[in-house]
């Protein structure tokens, strides 16, 4: 079909229109369309209204509800472990009070065990040394006048040898005064 | 009975208007009146159908975890919520279904008309003037029963002087008068248009392939994708403006004076 063939059918075609009013203000229709808009709106009105909607919006309202109850108890556990938290620092420092208590005095009773074991062996080897002193002093002294004794008669036996004569006493006497520088 | 869809195919390929013919499927007169059952009340039914089936079966689950089209339907209602709440207050939410209904109405007639061969609704200015008279009469009848006679001071600001108030007040009535004429030819104009513009570039497509010329039909083919998608965003922002005004005139109703 050529185009201008087509545009004249075209044209015949709306001219003939011209005569029919056009379709949105053909007043044929007009009750029709009314009547059924009428008996669609209002019929999904009251389906939605009725129906649909308070289940749409008590699903919402259930969602809001369940959510908050939700974050309720999220902040009741969270105060709960909180409290929790406090106790447990609480009763961990009475613990580690008492740990130290304890110790120290383990460590005081220690202490004073080990002052009184300490100045017990500390008087017991005072008292020994004291004895041991002595007797090493009295043996001393004694064996002081042994070598006294015994240097006497040897200087009176080399005197003696040597043919000179001397008193005991004067003999004794010598020798103490050297003893005695020594 | 008429003939089924496809006897209407020759004249629907070639002439913009046809496709916002009426014809009868069912006849049927009461009182006086030709209420037969057409192809825009099919139409209306099967969109009335979606909208229900989608919501229904949104609504029908109830769990606390949404699947995608639980989801869907819970952001539907909250979109509609917020919007009636932050536009006509609290109090206006004794709306909120009506507000609702309006807008899946729409948004579904608009849709549906979207696929070949359906027929759009909301393009026939009796079905758009029919729901704005709906809502200026519920705004009208809800703000003078709330508020009396006070009502009518929406059309006397507060604080305007005397001599002003001779020329606004005329000002004031005529623009509320407007109301229902803009509210209802808005949507009847974007449907009505846009469903012209995207039959006008078909048609070119047609005619320009018809007469030998495939080069050049390309033209009006890719111009006709994007146009096909803002006449979904179309669809979508005319029942999101027929809503949102919906709440605006509420919200005079319920509080008259501003």
């Amino acid at each position: 079909m050529s185009l201008l063939a087509f545009l004249a059918e075209t044209a015949a075609h709306s001219g003939e229109a011209v005569t029919a009013p056009f379709p949105a203000f053909d007043p044929t229709w007009f009750a029709s369309q009314l009547f059924w808009l009428a008996i669609f709106f209002v019929g999904m009105y009251f389906a939605l209204s009725r129906s649909i909607l308070p289940k749409l919006e008590g699903t919402l309202k259930q969602r809001a509800s369940s959510i908050a109850a939700d974050l309720d108890e999220a902040a009741r556990l969270n105060n709960q472990s909180v409290e929790a938290q406090k106790a447990l620092e609480i009763r961990l420092a009475q613990a580690r009070a008492r740990a130290r208590e304890t110790s120290d005095s383990a460590k005081a009773a220690a202490e004073t065990e080990l002052a009184q074991v300490t100045g017990r062996v500390d008087a017991e080897m005072a008292l020994k040394l004291e004895r041991a002193e002595t007797r090493i002093s009295k043996l001393r002294e004694d064996a002081m006048k042994n070598v006294e004794q015994i240097s006497v008669d040897a200087a009176e036996a080399m005197i003696a040898r040597l043919g000179v004569k001397v008193s005991k006493a004067d003999v004794k006497k010598a020798v103490s005064s050297v003893l005695e520088t020594r | 009975m008429n003939l089924p869809l496809p006897v209407f195919l020759p004249s629907i390929a070639t002439d913009p208007i046809h496709q916002f013919k009426i014809f009868p499927l069912i006849d049927w007169s009461a009182g006086g009146y030709n209420l037969a059952f057409t192809n825009s009340s099919f139409w209306m039914l099967v969109s009335t159908v979606l909208v229900l089936g989608f919501l229904g079966m949104a609504a029908s689950r109830g769990s606390l975890i949404p699947n995608r089209i639980q989801s869907l339907g819970e952001m539907s209602y909250t979109f509609i919520s917020d919007m009636v709440r932050s536009t006509a207050g609290e109090e206006g939410l004794k709306f909120f279904p009506f507000v609702f209904t309006l807008f899946f109405f729409i948004l579904g007639a608009n849709i549906v008309g979207m696929f070949p061969y359906a027929f759009t609704t909301t393009s026939h200015i009796a079905v758009t003037g029919a729901l704005a008279v709906v809502v200026i009469l519920i705004v009208v009848g809800y703000g003078i029963y709330k508020n009396g006679l006070g009502f009518f001071g929406l059309f006397a600001p507060h604080g305007v002087p005397l001599p002003v108030m001779f020329f606004l007040v005329p000002i004031e009535i005529i623009s509320f008068l407007a109301r229902p004429i803009t509210l209802g030819m808005r949507l009847f104009a974007n449907m009505l248009a846009g469903h012209i513009m995207l039959k006008l570039l078909a048609i070119f497509v047609v005619m320009l392939a018809g007469a030998g010329l495939t080069a050049v039909a390309w033209v009006p083919y890719v111009l006709l994708i994007p146009i096909t998608a803002l006449e979904f965003l179309v669809a979508f922002l005319q029942a999101y403006v027929f809503a949102l005004l919906t709440c605006v005139y509420l919200k005079d109703a319920i509080h008259p004076h501003h």
